[in-house]
């Protein structure tokens, strides 16, 4: 006779202890458990099963067609997933002592409390901003003060539980020396509540910022000082600042414009750049997705590991250009009057010269290069080990003169709206 | 004693195994499973041959034809 195998029992009791475990002792934050340990219950299960198996065999007993069959497997698939995105979720939160799977967050409710502060930034020259969780927005202005307003949200079982988290993560302005410090202290608190903070910060416009934080997006406009982000996980929007250095490990799109200095991005996500302007070097280190930038005047180095790299320096003169990927596809539109050494690569792929002459085209083994010389100027040179080369030519450039008007108003940031005023306490 | 029969019953939990093992590589920061799910093809191969040249053997030289 076939015995029943111990493993579904098993599981109920496992999945049962879990859900006790996480209701009794809240403070053990079991689903951050589950989301790191889940595998060993696949491994421990196929060991269980391999052993069971071997042993009705020694018996002599009759084996299944199967060890594992097909409902099991698709309860496995299951497991995969929930787990892989338990996990996935675990990394990117990454949040002391919390985290909330598959809509365990629905749990609870958020509540509201206003962050307001406002201090001298007199002879301040640089202003750093922790925010780990939230949105922040930084406006350069007229003015030595820096005015921050916003709301911190902080999600919670009830409001007692709300109020004591927001007690111990007060908005702090704190100042050493010629930097200004704005924290909104959220790693102070390690309880189950998440805190989330929304911030509209004011400053002076000839400061130097910088932000770090964990989720959240940045958005940083007029400010003639460096711009320097570092975040896990974030959305960031440059427009009007002095230079640029951004590292996100995760974003879903890093926009730059009218950046007059450098410009430094490393990171994955989306990049979008546009009106970079001065004798600056942008080196882009990107592991993942696009690169689209407009309207650069100065050496560009772009390194990617996968994605595609589109450029159109709209202006005149040119500088070096040196961009490689090792898959994805490069498209370059040249202004048609630009003098440029040109010199791209495909080792596999597609090519095509848009421009037409001088530059010529060639087969070489499974790709092709693009090569060619328009005159004394700087060296051009892309490559890509997999996907298409694309030269086109941009009729639309101009001489110098004529091609570098005032870059228009810049739209507002599209992402971030305005803050609502956060409603009064009481009102929850 | 049949050893095809065994090992088409081990098939699926020593396939669940290594599923398991390559989540933990994955889980610990050490390679990803988005790189190492192709060992679980081969494991899956490697149990099919195995079941066959089993199957061969316990039929003897003429090789399975019946």
């Amino acid at each position: 006779m076939k015995r029943a195998s111990l493993i579904a029992p098993l599981i109920l009791i496992l999945i049962g202890v879990l859900f006790l475990l996480n209701n009794i002792r809240p403070d053990l934050s079991v689903w951050r458990v589950v989301a790191t340990y889940w595998p060993w219950v696949l491994v421990g299960w196929g060991a269980l099963r391999i052993v069971e198996i071997l042993y009705s065999w020694q018996a002599g007993q009759l084996l299944p067609k199967a060890g594992v069959n097909g409902g099991e497997w698709a309860f496995i698939i299951f497991l995969c997933f929930f787990g892989a995105g338990a996990s996935a979720a675990g990394r990117v939160t990454n949040w002391p002592g919390n985290l909330r799977v598959l809509g365990w967050d629905m749990m609870g409710d958020t509540y509201d409390f206003p962050l307001h502060g406002e201090q001298s930034a007199d002879g301040v020259k640089k202003i750093v901003l922790e925010n780990l969780r939230g949105d922040a927005r930084l406006v350069g202005g007229d003015g030595t003060l820096v005015k921050v307003d916003g709301r911190s949200m902080i999600r919670a079982i009830d409001r007692q539980s709300a109020e004591r988290a927001n007690k111990q993560a007060p908005l702090a302005i704190s100042r050493q020396g010629d930097i200004l410090y704005i924290r909104t202290s959220q790693e102070r608190w390690s309880g189950r509540e998440r805190l989330t903070a929304e911030l509209d910060i004011a400053v002076p416009r000839n400061v130097a910022i910088e932000c770090k934080g964990r989720n959240g997006d940045f958005d940083v406009t007029g400010v003639t000082g460096a711009v320097d982000i570092d975040s896990d996980n974030a959305g960031v929007r440059l427009n009007d600042v002095g230079s640029a250095r951004i590292e996100v490990r995760r974003s879903d799109v890093v926009r730059a414009s009218n950046v007059k200095g450098t410009v430094e991005v490393k990171g994955r996500g989306e990049i979008d750049g546009d009106d970079f302007t001065g004798p600056a070097k942008i080196v882009v280190r990107s592991q993942s997705r696009d690169i689209k930038l407009n309207n650069f005047t100065q050496a560009l180095e772009i390194e990617l590991d996968r994605g595609d790299i589109e450029l159109a320096p709209g202006r005149l003169p040119l500088s070096a250009i040196d961009a490689r990927t090792r898959s994805g596809s490069v498209t370059v539109s040249m202004p048609s009057k630009a003098a440029f050494q040109l010199s791209a690569t495909t080792k596999r792929g597609e090519y095509e010269n848009a421009f037409g002459a001088p530059l010529s085209a060639d087969q070489q083994d499974r790709g092709g290069v693009i090569k060619g010389s328009t005159g004394t100027g700087p060296k051009v040179n892309v490559s890509t080990e997999r996907g298409s080369i694309t030269i086109r030519r941009n009729e639309i450039a101009t001489p110098s003169t004529a091609l570098t008007p005032a870059p228009p108003e810049p739209p507002a940031s599209p992402k971030l709206p305005a803050l609502p005023k956060p409603p009064k306490p009481e009102d929850q | 004693m049949n050893h095809a029969n065994l090992l088409t019953a081990l098939r699926g939990p020593v396939l669940l195994l290594v599923l398991g093992l390559l989540f933990v590589m994955d889980q610990s920061g050490g390679v990803q499973f988005i790189n190492t799910w192709p060992a679980l093809i081969i494991v899956y191969g490697l149990f099919r041959l195995l079941e066959s040249l089993a199957i061969k053997n316990s039929l003897g030289p003429t090789g399975g034809a019946q």
